[in-house]
């Protein structure tokens, strides 16, 4: 036999000859000595292109994408990180409040409130407002909340738009705005007095929208914007034909405002005729008598007494309040005790949710249009199991959170979240959402008081509402990810979760050890969808724009 | 980073985190790097390269089967976008024309190539890869530092195996000859 060519043993050696011919020239190299050695030196030869082009060569070359993220966190130094935060926060917020020598002018008082004592007492009227009234927040701002949401989301689903969760929020927050009373202000004023007295002097009559801020703020004179008032003191005693946004440690208003009124500080006085709705909260919440909030009130505090005439509803959480003025429609609220002394009276219904029966007292002189009926939610409801009512309520809420997941999912189908592969993921997730579940209400508060901050720290209290309420939603989906049956598709999907739904609110439900679980429930939850809604983030925030996974929502089985 | 990390990274990446997405960067960079670096012959052309097969292959997470090895699925990025680079310099040049199958003259068994130990001996094999032409180097850089097979060249540069075999042989025939020149310069 003929040696074969140097092409076909060039082939041989990198090892890409047909089988068949391969044996045959394995077995020539058998008996011929010089192929045998042009082999092994092409063989050879290979091994040196493979050494010298795989030689190392430095490259300094970086990722911009990884950039924005935290490259090589590992999940265990998140849940150290949280952890500490958490435990730090604290410490922390007090030694800012302690270090910090000089508050912006307007937040001076602030550190009046000795730390920590004072930003809890504020911010567990905010917190039982938003948590624990939920009844008002269904009704009032939990029905706005869903409205704008299902809107703004609706408004970017026609524009064929991606599913921006920015672009959303800022549909509703315009809607939010839109629907805010316009002021007749064109510019603004702006009057910063570090350690003094700011002053709109009676007599002294502004076109625009003021800004005051200060040791002490009055607007003693006509403003016909808004006026937004930050200071230790504050005092209105002139006329507003705006809105008032005001914080401080003693809030007073005397002087007419043909607006809404927001308000919150430590002691909050109304002592007016307020044209709009008043929203006031405080440790101290009062409405004196001869006072009138025209379109209805929200107040949250402490202590909260409403002596004055409220003419539409009044929606209150307190853990003190006292109505002895009159409501000319329904008041609904929250409250550990509630009294309605002999002067108040109520045009439509008593609504009240309590700890017990007895925490509403209602004296005899007081009247009350239509019904009073006390909601009794105990911390511990031990009988609950044994009435019908209860089942039906928490089969209710399964079908609302699941109809309302449904709807979510399916106009914006990447909002499903992926379910964490390890138990580090998950331990991660927990600690991102305690810090934030702990974190959301004081910042929510903070911003507040920057006076510009308020819509964002009411859309913030939405969000967080919203995500609360997701949160156990979103346990219950991946619970449901991991049971075998109902099939494949949007039916089986929705079916699995509204049986680990069910079965999570009902443990929820169990005295002493719900609580805990409840509570791990939402840390998780919140913490998976912060994280997948930061993931949503980046992804768009990346070099390249990932086109979305087609839909297979809930309901496309 | 074992195969358990790069999995996690992976997956973390196709949902869209951009930093687990860095540590396959941080994996993957120098191989990318190097094959862009040896197909382009040029430092700078490979940096740009290398960002852009990562960016490209950002963009085409979703697509990437996670059965499939992945640094196979980059570096047939990495060459692909290097061939089109290329492409696009040479005006739509055609780069493989079928070589005319020849029966060469037999090589002497003693190959300059064989015997380089020292790093200096290979950097003059590497210098002498960087000079060949692009229809040589290209197979050359495919097979030998991307570990593509006859069929997995053929298919990227457009061409088929039998020319490969062609190529290959004749780009280590060129290298041979320059290797011998370089070394003789050297000495």
């Amino acid at each position: 036999m003929s040696c074969p060519d140097e092409l076909a043993l060039s082939i041989y050696a990198d090892g890409e000859l047909p089988e068949a011919r391969a044996r045959r020239v394995a077995a020539h190299l058998e008996g011929c000595a010089s192929c045998r050695a042009l082999v092994a030196s092409l063989e050879q030869e290979n091994a040196v292109l493979m050494e010298a082009l795989g030689e190392e060569e430095a490259v300094a070359l970086s990722w911009d994408g990884a950039a924005s993220g935290t490259s090589g966190s590992s999940a265990g130094a998140w849940v150290l990180g949280a952890a500490a935060l958490a435990a730090l926060a604290p410490f922390l917020v007090d030694w800012m409040w302690q270090a910090t020598p000089s508050l912006p002018v307007g937040l001076g008082w602030l550190g009046r409130f000795g730390g920590l004592g004072g930003v809890y007492s504020l911010s567990s009227g905010l917190v039982s407002f938003i948590v624990g009234g939920q009844d008002m927040l269904v009704t009032s701002i939990g029905f706005a909340a869903t409205l704008f949401v299902v809107i703004g989301a609706l408004a970017v689903r026609a524009f064929r738009r991606p599913a921006l969760v920015g672009a959303a929020a800022a549909v509703a927050l315009g809607l939010f705005v839109g629907m805010s009373p316009t002021s007749s202000a064109h510019a603004a004023e702006f009057r910063f007095e570090k350690e003094g007295t700011v002053k709109v002097d009676a007599g002294e009559s502004i076109d625009d929208t003021v800004f005051l801020g200060g040791k002490t703020a009055i607007v003693a004179g006509v403003v016909d914007g808004d006026v937004f008032a930050g200071a230790e003191r504050v005092e209105v005693t002139g006329t507003v034909r705006g809105n008032l946004y005001t914080g401080g440690e003693s809030v007073t208003i005397t002087g007419d405002v043909e607006g809404n009124v927001h308000a919150a500080g430590k002691n909050v006085e109304l002592d007016t005729k307020v044209g709009g709705t008043g929203f006031l909260a405080g440790q101290n919440v009062i409405v004196t008598e001869g006072s009138e909030l025209t379109r209805g009130g929200f107040l949250a505090g402490e202590s909260v007494r409403s002596k004055g005439r409220v003419g539409r509803d009044l929606h209150f959480a307190a853990k003190k309040m006292e109505l002895s003025g009159s409501v000319e429609r329904n008041v609904r609220g929250y409250g550990k005790q509630v009294s309605v002394s002999s002067t108040g009276s109520v045009g439509g219904d008593l609504h009240v949710t309590a700890p017990a029966e007895d925490a509403l007292e209602v004296d005899e002189g007081a009247t009350v249009g239509g019904e009073t009926t006390v909601d009794i939610r105990e911390e511990h409801e031990h009988r609950a199991f044994m009435h019908p009512g209860f089942y039906f309520g928490v089969l209710a809420k399964t079908l609302a959170m699941l109809l309302f997941g449904f709807v979510l999912v399916t106009l914006f189908p990447s909002l499903r979240p992926t379910a964490p592969g390890s138990s580090k993921e998950v331990l991660r997730d927990m600690g991102v959402g305690f810090v934030a579940l702990i974190a959301t209400p004081v910042a929510a508060l903070i911003i507040a008081f920057t006076i510009i901050g308020i819509p964002i720290s009411i859309v913030l209290g939405m969000v967080y509402a919203l995500l609360l309420f997701l949160s156990t939603l979103a346990v219950a989906y991946f619970a449901g990810e991991r049971l075998s049956f109902g099939g494949e598709g949007g039916k089986g999907v929705a079916l699995r979760t509204g049986l680990a739904l069910l079965g999570i609110l009902f443990v929820m439900e169990i005295p002493f050890i719900g609580g805990g679980l409840h509570f791990l429930v939402l840390i998780f939850g919140m913490g998976v969808l912060l994280l997948h809604l930061r993931d949503l983030y980046l992804n768009r925030q990346g070099p390249t724009d990932t086109p979305m996974a087609e839909p297979d929502a809930l309901g496309a089985g | 980073m074992d195969n358990t990390d790069l999995e996690i990274a992976l997956r973390e990446a196709q949902m869209g985190d951009a930093a687990a997405f860095g540590r396959v960067y941080g994996e993957f960079s120098n191989r990318v790097f190097g094959l862009c670096r040896k197909m382009l012959g040029s430092q700078a052309a490979a940096e740009d390269a290398t960002s852009e097969v990562f960016e490209r292959a950002y963009q085409a997470l979703d697509s990437y089967d996670r059965e499939r090895p992945f640094d196979r699925w980059i570096l047939t990025i990495a060459s692909r976008h290097c061939l089109n680079r290329l492409r696009r310099e040479r005006l739509e040049k055609r780069l493989f024309n079928d070589e005319p199958v020849e029966v060469p003259a037999p090589t002497s068994v003693a190959s300059p190539l064989v015997a380089l130990e020292s790093k200096e001996q290979r950097q003059v094999v590497l210098r002498a890869i960087d000079a060949l032409p692009d229809n040589y180097r290209l197979p050359l850089v495919l097979k030998y530092y991307g570990d593509l097979s006859y069929d997995e060249i053929a298919a990227e540069l457009g061409t088929t195996r039998n020319n490969v075999a062609v190529l290959l042989h004749r780009a280590k025939r060129e290298l041979r000859g320059s290797v011998g020149a370089l070394r003789k310069e050297e000495s």
